[in-house]
């Protein structure tokens, strides 16, 4: 037992590393397509040692460091953000009884990593000691929080539907029918929000380039910066995947026998995929926020749809006695 | 260099005089481009939208509401069969107990058996209750769930449960909490 589980544990990073690395490369790609060019397809066939070549290149590099930065912070602030993206995948279910470890409260357990990420970029803006990267990591921060209350709410409005909060069993209510169904404007939501949480796609004007120089990341150089973005793209998968529990895990779309033979972490593989593609897409195909619109699209317009969204579950469920 | 040799004419002397490369439209000049927006306005209006996600979530909080039913009835089963095997598992933790606590009033009588007044086995508390003994000594231990073939059980993780918080884990398997 105490040796399986560095093997679960390694299972899951390892895969997740690779993936991480090669949804930026992704990206890259998916993103010229839309714009119709080709993305990076000068290292490999088709670009495939791309996250390679640039991953040597960042690790070979030399990580410059501001001299008045607060030291042990600025070097743990990445790290700290690293690590919690790959923590948050302890409570994934990837089959039938393949979650590393099967919480109880595994989506409380979710919630509560993407909270503590906005610590990871709180410290990373305050210890560089610049103006720029404190005031980035701030906005960056409130979007964060903010879109997570409503992100909470929506958790809340499946969590009605489906019972405990167990991970494994939210998956396995699934089985009658998808809840991305009738909580289809749930999911929309959902997926919007995860957006802006990640400070992703339309939102991510605390980290565009143009403004704000970087937002909170601009004093980081090369295995920094690289953390961070390795943290923000595991973030990002992972994001992907709570979109996917909503409609439906690993139980196949139909019941039919040849969906069966597909184990079903690679029909949940496919599912994450199809919505990370959603993700580049709407990266690729709509402009940026303005920062005051983005807060006012947060807190005046998901946060009291979602909480709209609880009152009708709740009330039918409650009336026609279907609560779990 | 290679310019020079790609593009050279022949007879030709320097560099200046080689032919111009000229980036310009093909014969015939460029296909015309459409650069007037075409946004449609049609689709599905706004009843229709409505109606339709207010079909799909009645009839998904229907299906819902179904799958929690089932849902509920296999978890009663759980509860159920659990309920009825309790009995047992207590009735063998209490032999297990009382022949510990047989082998700890030998041991207790051993010891003290020189003491003058000394009554084996005597409660030490005023109550005139039964009290568990508070130490650990009695609890179940890694050995004995060995010996009771209960390998399940040891390759799981809790081993160490006392008789009397013994009841409170059953308790809180019953129901799940």
């Amino acid at each position: 037992m105490y040796i399986a589980v560095p093997a679960e544990i390694l299972g899951i990073i390892l895969p997740l590393l690779l993936g991480v690395a090669f949804l930026v490369l992704a990206e890259r790609k998916v993103m010229a397509f839309v714009q119709r060019r080709k993305g990076p397809d000068v290292v490999g066939s088709f670009g495939l040692l791309q996250p390679l070549a640039d991953g040597s290149k960042l690790i070979l590099k030399e990580p410059i460091s501001p001299s008045s930065a607060n030291f042990s912070l600025f070097r743990m602030a990445p790290v700290a953000t690293f690590m919690l993206s790959l923590v948050a995948w302890a409570v994934v279910p990837f089959d039938y009884g393949m979650v590393l470890s099967d919480l109880n409260i595994g989506l409380l357990y979710l919630f509560a990593i993407s909270s503590l990420g906005v610590y990871g970029i709180i410290t990373a803006g305050r210890s560089s000691n610049s103006k720029y990267a404190f005031l980035g990591a701030l906005r960056s921060a409130a979007q964060m929080v903010s879109y997570e209350v409503s992100i909470g709410l929506i958790l809340i409005t499946v969590l009605i539907c489906v019972g405990p909060r167990n991970s494994s069993e939210i998956v396995m209510a699934q089985k009658q029918i998808w809840s991305g169904i009738p909580l289809f404007p749930v999911l929309v939501m959902f997926f919007i929000s995860r957006l802006a949480e990640t400070n992703r796609a339309p939102f991510d004007l605390p980290e565009a380039e143009a403004e704000s120089v970087a937002g909170y990341n601009v004093e980081y150089s090369s295995m920094g910066s690289a953390l961070f973005f390795l943290g923000e793209y595991a973030n990002m998968i992972l994001m992907g995947l709570c979109t996917s529990l909503s409609p439906g895990g690993w139980p196949p779309i139909l019941d039919l026998p040849i969906f069966q033979k597909i184990p079903g972490s690679i029909r949940f593989s496919i599912k994450v995929i199809l919505f990370l593609f959603l993700y580049i897409w709407v990266r690729a195909a709509f402009p940026r926020y303005r920062y005051d619109q983005l807060m006012g699209l947060g807190r005046k317009v998901f946060l009291p749809l979602s909480l709209a969204r609880v009152v009708p579950v709740s009330g039918v469920l409650v009336t026609f006695q279907w609560l779990p | 260099m290679t310019e020079a040799m790609i593009r050279k004419k022949p007879g030709m002397v320097s560099v200046k005089d080689m032919p111009v490369l000229q980036d310009g439209p093909p014969p015939g000049g460029f296909a015309p481009v459409r650069y007037a927006r075409r946004i449609p306005n049609t689709g599905p209006s706004a009843t229709a939208i409505f109606l339709a996600a207010f079909g799909a979530f009645s009839w998904g909080m229907y299906q819902v509401g179904q799958g929690n039913k089932i849902r509920r009835a296999l978890k009663e089963e759980k509860y159920a069969a659990r309920r009825a095997i309790l009995p047992v598992l207590q009735a063998e933790e209490d032999e297990r107990f009382v022949k510990e606590w047989k082998k700890y009033l030998e041991y207790e009588a051993e010891v003290m058996k020189d003491v003058p007044g000394w009554k084996v086995g005597e409660s030490v508390y005023h109550s005139g209750r039964w009290v568990p003994p508070s130490t650990g000594e009695l609890r179940l231990m890694f050995g004995d769930l060995v010996a009771c073939g209960r390998l399940s059980v040891v390759m799981k993780s809790s081993v160490l449960r006392s008789a009397t918080f013994l009841v409170i884990c059953l308790f809180c398997w019953l129901t799940n909490k």
